[in-house]
């Protein structure tokens, strides 16, 4: 088991966002955490990142607790996180950018590898380098958000919300994206929106709402699942 | 007093060689605003403050214990530098506007502070402070100051910095831990206003706690949003253009607030970024130097 929550509650003063989470993520794996807006998916990711402390529960990665870890030893261990909507450092260079991203490893040849790596996947992101992040299309900030995260070569990749604000053309293509990285072996955990498609390549998911797991299955069954189509896929 | 001070003073009037230097303390301490304000992107309404502390410390310092100038105004610096980690801690938790209005609440209460202590002579002020401030010391730190932030600016600090300002989750997503950055930006901020502070309370030898209330602070605020956010050259070319503009038009000191106020609307029409809002001290350089040696302008953008 790669990563394991343990009834991990969170709060935001009184507000409750997570409620004894648990939810466990295998090596290899692609996991999809479906739910509303609000129902605690980017919350669940923060927590696991060491952004948000949870009130109680325990988070295991690769065999270590990280539960009170800062985040940078966390992103040290292996865990890479590509933020809801993209978030790229708009007046920095698609490089400098990438070169954040390798911020906890301090730079030197490991940093120039996993550049060359990330250029490799990313062609279109070697052509602009030198142009400002701010000035990329939507679908290029995004695999530059990726991008970013990969620079510390990650075991696990945290993804919130890929699709998000994307023409369908391009949504499929970060999905083919994810799952060739996947095929490469990192492991993802995939918050989504768009439950569809998260679905459709994932091996298991999670149903949250308000803050709370109600439903988990392999991806296939969950799609299939009545309750599931009306909810979220708007069958 | 220095050598240079008074062979100037046979060619220029020494109210311009005042000014001058009064440019330079305050380069000094719009450049360590530009570190949190224009870098890092905290917003800052206290910064003359940090200068106060910086003053009221040198000062104190060299009036009590009697130690060698440079020596006050280090101590001055780092006692300003200091305060700036006590505010950082608790005030950098905010964000935006309720972190102007914290260093805002922060400088005022400094102020009054300073007015009631017996040691800095309350509102009569602190007099009796001996001249050591040159134009030669002022401006080998202003030089100094430069190149320390040009250098900052460009290492991991400081782009670990630049990213905090352009998305602070993002940053603490990279494993950026963002508070520690900040408050290291804020101390190191305020310790060049701190030196600043010292190198004004031994020119003019007289401090007033009057002189560092919210009006110096939001000037500053000025110099740096005038030039440009984030650039060194934009935060000199600000200071100097607001400095030196109300003596050069022998403007009343009456106006010069609502020719600050003329100055940003004009600015915010015509150069939203500010002056040379994100121009790279280094880039310019080497655009001037490369133009001069082709002999051919090359247009600016």
């Amino acid at each position: 088991m790669l990563l394991q929550l343990e009834g991990i509650s969170v709060h935001y003063g009184a507000i409750e966002a997570l409620n004894d989470l648990s939810l466990t993520v295998e090596k290899g794996e692609i996991v999809a955490l479906i739910g509303a807006n609000g129902a605690g998916k980017s919350t669940t990711l923060w927590t696991i990142s060491g952004l948000v402390r949870p009130r109680k529960g325990r988070i295991i990665f690769d065999g270590k607790e990280i539960t009170r870890m800062p985040p940078n030893r966390i992103v040290s261990l292996g865990i890479g996180h590509v933020p809801e909507g993209r978030r790229v450092f708009a007046t920095m260079t698609v490089q400098e950018n990438l070169e954040m991203g390798a911020y906890v490893t301090k730079g030197g040849a490991a940093m120039r590898e996993a550049m060359r790596r990330v250029f490799n996947r990313f062609p279109r992101l070697e052509e602009r380098k030198n142009q400002l992040a701010g000035t990329l299309s939507g679908g290029e900030q995004q695999m530059l958000a990726i991008g970013r995260a990969l620079m510390s070569r990650p075991k696990l990749l945290l993804m919130d919300e890929p699709s998000m604000g994307l023409a369908p053309m391009l949504v499929r293509e970060i999905f083919a994206i994810i799952k060739e990285l996947n095929e490469q072996g990192t492991t993802i955990l995939l918050v989504e929106q768009n439950a569809h498609m998260a679905l459709s390549i994932a091996r298991r998911g999670y149903v949250l709402e308000t803050g709370s797991i109600t439903l988990s299955g392999p991806a296939s069954e969950l799609a299939g699942n009545p309750e599931v189509r009306r909810a979220y896929l708007g069958a | 007093m220095s050598m240079l001070d008074d062979f100037l003073r046979q060619f220029i009037n020494p109210y311009y060689i005042q000014v001058l230097m009064l440019l330079g303390i305050y380069l000094i301490a719009a450049l360590g605003l530009h570190l949190i304000t224009g870098v890092t992107g905290q917003l800052s309404f206290g910064h003359a403050a940090f200068m106060s502390v910086g003053a009221y410390g040198a000062a104190l310092i060299n009036l009590h214990l009697d130690l060698p100038f440079l020596i006050c105004l280090l101590a001055g610096g780092l006692l300003a530098a200091l305060a700036g980690v006590f505010v950082g801690f608790p005030s950098m938790r905010l964000a935006g506007d309720y972190l102007g209005i914290a260093t805002l609440g922060f400088g005022e209460i400094l102020r009054v502070v300073f007015m009631n202590l017996e040691i800095t002579g309350g509102a009569r002020g602190l007099a009796g402070i001996p001249r050591e401030t040159s134009l030669l010391t002022i401006y080998v730190l202003v030089i100094l100051t430069i190149f320390a932030l040009h250098r900052l600016q460009n290492s991991r600090f400081g782009r670990a910095l630049v990213a905090i300002r352009e998305d602070e989750i993002a940053a603490e997503c990279m494993g950026i831990k963002s508070l520690w950055y900040k408050v290291g930006a804020f101390a190191i901020g305020s310790f060049f206003a701190g030196i600043a502070g010292g190198l004004y309370a031994h020119l003019l030898q007289y401090l007033n706690p009057g002189d560092f209330g919210f009006a110096r602070s939001f000037e500053l605020l000025c110099f740096v949003v005038l030039g440009g956010l984030g650039s060194i050259p934009g935060t000199v070319l600000g200071t100097t253009i607001l400095t030196l503009a109300p003596e050069v038009l022998r403007f009343s000191s009456e106006y010069r607030m609502m020719m600050y106020g003329l100055l940003m609307v004009i600015m915010m029409i015509f150069r939203p970024r500010g002056l040379l809002g994100g121009v790279d001290l280094m880039r310019l350089v080497k655009r001037v130097l490369g133009s001069r040696r082709r002999g051919t302008a090359t247009p600016a953008g």
